[in-house]
């Protein structure tokens, strides 16, 4: 037998190191020994537990109703920025670009903190909508990356040949820019979502009252932590590794879009 | 390919520009395109009628295309009127114009199938889906497409791609289709069989084609008219044999294949035989030539390589030295090194007589009527 090269061997301790503290979360979340001490054997006991339990359950929820609202709205802001971003001026595409790398390169908690402070400075109450505006200020500045390199890649001339066939820019739009750009907008939203459903910082800071799941989990693992608490955790990885398997095999897929762009006629007609 | 369905009715016919022939399908009146310092485009002026093949030729960076965007819409002027059919559309956005532009590049939409780019333009106008697919399927037919309609884009091969963005833009029929250098990306073979395509689809749907191109012999092959631009502005227009053999200017007639330019000066008499004196040799000969021309002047006699016989004989002898003989199939092209005219190309089809060996003494001649006396 070969005997493994050190490269081997290293990659394999690195993997390990990453991959074992999900591991065993999600081997405790199967763990029917309630003090995690040693497994004591299968059981979905947990699972059902914390899904029955209704902090958890409005938590999710509040984090599902945060993730899709900030996808929607970083998408909205995302798409006509990168367009704008094209035919805009030197300058003016250096301010937009910068304000963008500058969302994604400030740390969160500054921007969380920010955003705190100014909520409470005009008194607006913290809750879902103020959790959503700290999720988007980042969230739409890689939506904003992602798109913008999609858009780089489309020729004008696209554009120019839908209004030369008698489409008002609206209608180019439509059937032509979005179609094309659909690859990037999914992956975006993809991406995003994911972002947004498992954020803690800017959660734990414009929350309120309103609690996010992962604030749920931070705030039940200070006292102790419960195979229930890894049940959720490994329901949210499942969760996470679904998205993230999703956008990955699109970007994977990029080139040959029209597996996801690929408009039936009937689609087209409407 | 195109006329396997010869008795149907041909789409595109009964284009809103051949309603009036009078109307010129397009109308530029003075128009400019001027980018910072540089002007594309300097007042340009013309007319094209319903139903023409023209041409705008000229180098890269002449003002062709920028000339076929204002027409389209897609650029604006910075001065004159733009008419299409009798309408004035200067200030119009390119979806409101009775014009349609084949791209360079083709522009094909590539998320739809072959069918959905053709029926784009007609989905803009909300047409009830049997006559869409009927106008449609007759499209397909014209351009000979018509077993490809569901194909992806990228399935076709350059020629097929050609095709779909005719049929597209063919298909709204407009009162003028613009087509901007159409044929660039296809191979040599290709570019032939295409030209012939396009000029039987245009004599079939009887649309006025303007034509952007920088190969003067693709233009030549296809068009009613031709207008060579240079530098933003219009050098010449007229029919092929016109611009080839009665050149308006040195310029034009370098950029119309080869030609042979003799120093003389103009001595007397009028556009149909001017006096010159040869700068060679001083000798004295009558040719034809612009109109206009100043006695006295500086000009230039122009004789098409072809024009020159060897063995000298008839016409104006010139005697020289053969520098160069190039074999290139249809014809063998001599480079004769005449004193004081410089190198002169000559170009022979069948030899009929032996031809002189590379070092050799050469004896040419042309006959006054072959030549064209242009301004210096």
């Amino acid at each position: 037998m070969k005997r493994p090269s050190g490269l081997a061997v290293f990659t394999g301790l690195v993997l390990l190191f990453l991959f074992a503290p999900i591991i065993v979360v999600v081997l405790n979340a199967f763990n029917s020994n309630n003090t995690l001490d040693s497994f004591g054997g299968f059981t979905g006991r947990w699972f059902s537990q914390a899904f029955s339990d209704s902090s958890v359950r409005s938590a999710l929820w509040v984090s599902v109703r945060v993730a899709l609202v900030s996808t929607a709205l970083s998408l909205i802001i995302a798409i006509p920025a990168s367009l704008w971003a094209r035919r805009a001026g030197r300058r003016a595409r250096a301010l937009l670009d910068g304000t963008t790398y500058m969302r994604i390169v400030l740390p969160e908690i500054v921007a969380a903190a920010g955003l705190f402070l100014l909520f409470r400075r005009v008194n607006f109450g913290l809750g879902i909508a103020t959790i959503i505006a700290g999720h988007v200020v980042f969230t739409s500045a890689y939506a904003t990356i992602i798109i913008q390199a999609r858009v780089a890649t489309l020729s004008i001339s696209l554009e120019e040949a839908a209004a030369d066939l008698g489409a008002v820019p609206w209608r180019a739009f439509r059937r032509v820019t979005l179609p094309m750009l659909r690859p990037a907008v999914i992956v975006a939203g993809l991406l995003v979502f994911t972002f947004s459903m498992d954020d803690v910082v800017s959660s734990a800071f414009l929350s309120g009252n309103t609690v996010t799941l992962p604030v749920l989990i931070f705030g039940l693992m200070r006292f102790h932590v419960t195979p229930e608490v890894n049940a959720i955790a490994a329901g949210v990885t499942v969760l996470t590794l679904v998205t993230f398997s999703l956008s990955a095999a699109l970007l994977g897929l990029r080139t040959g879009a029209s597996i996801v762009v690929g408009a039936r006629p009937e689609e087209a007609s409407s | 390919m195109i006329g396997t369905t010869p008795n149907r009715d041909t789409p595109g016919a009964g284009a809103s520009a051949a309603a009036h022939p009078s109307t010129p399908a397009v109308s530029l009146h003075g128009i400019s395109c001027a980018f910072g310092a540089t002007r594309a485009v300097d007042n340009l002026n013309l007319d094209l009628s319903g139903g023409e093949f023209f041409s705008l030729i000229g180098a890269s960076g002449c003002g062709k295309s920028t000339t076929l965007r204002m027409i389209a819409g897609l650029q604006q002027p910075t001065e004159g009127r733009i008419m299409i059919a009798g309408r004035d559309v200067t200030d119009l956005s390119p979806e409101k114009r009775e014009v349609n532009t084949v791209f360079q590049h083709y522009a094909l939409f590539p998320h739809l199938d072959v069918f959905e780019n053709v029926a784009f333009g007609l989905r803009e106008r909300r047409v009830a889906k049997a006559e869409l697919s009927r106008r449609v399927g007759e499209m397909l037919d014209l351009v000979g497409l018509a077993d490809r309609g569901r194909s992806k884009i990228r399935e076709l091969s350059g020629g097929q791609q050609q095709r779909v963005a005719l049929g597209r833009s063919l298909i709204l029929e407009p009162a003028v289709l613009l087509l901007d250098e159409p044929l660039g990306a296809l191979d040599l073979k290709l570019r032939r069989q295409m030209q012939l395509v396009l000029k039987q689809v245009q004599s079939r749907v009887g649309i006025t084609f303007l034509y952007v191109t920088h190969d003067q012999e693709e233009a030549f092959a296809m068009s009613d008219r031709v207008g060579v631009m240079d530098t933003g502005v219009l050098a010449q227009v007229g029919t092929p044999q016109d611009i080839y053999r009665r050149p308006a200017s040195p310029f034009v007639a370098d950029f119309v294949g080869a030609s042979n330019r003799l120093g003389a000066t103009l001595a007397g008499g009028g556009p149909d035989g001017y006096e010159l004196v040869l700068d060679a040799d001083g000798r004295r000969l009558r040719a034809p030539g612009c109109p206009n021309l100043v006695q006295g002047s500086r000009v230039g006699i122009i004789v098409r390589p072809e024009a020159f016989r060897f063995g000298g004989g008839e016409g104006n002898e010139l005697t020289g030295t053969l520098v160069d003989a190039s074999f290139l199939g249809s014809q063998t092209v001599y480079t004769i090194s005449v004193e004081q005219c410089g190198d002169l190309t000559v170009a022979e089809g069948r030899p009929t007589s032996p031809m002189p060996a590379p070092g050799e003494q050469a004896r040419i001649a042309f006959a006054s009527e072959d030549a064209w006396v242009v301004p210096a």
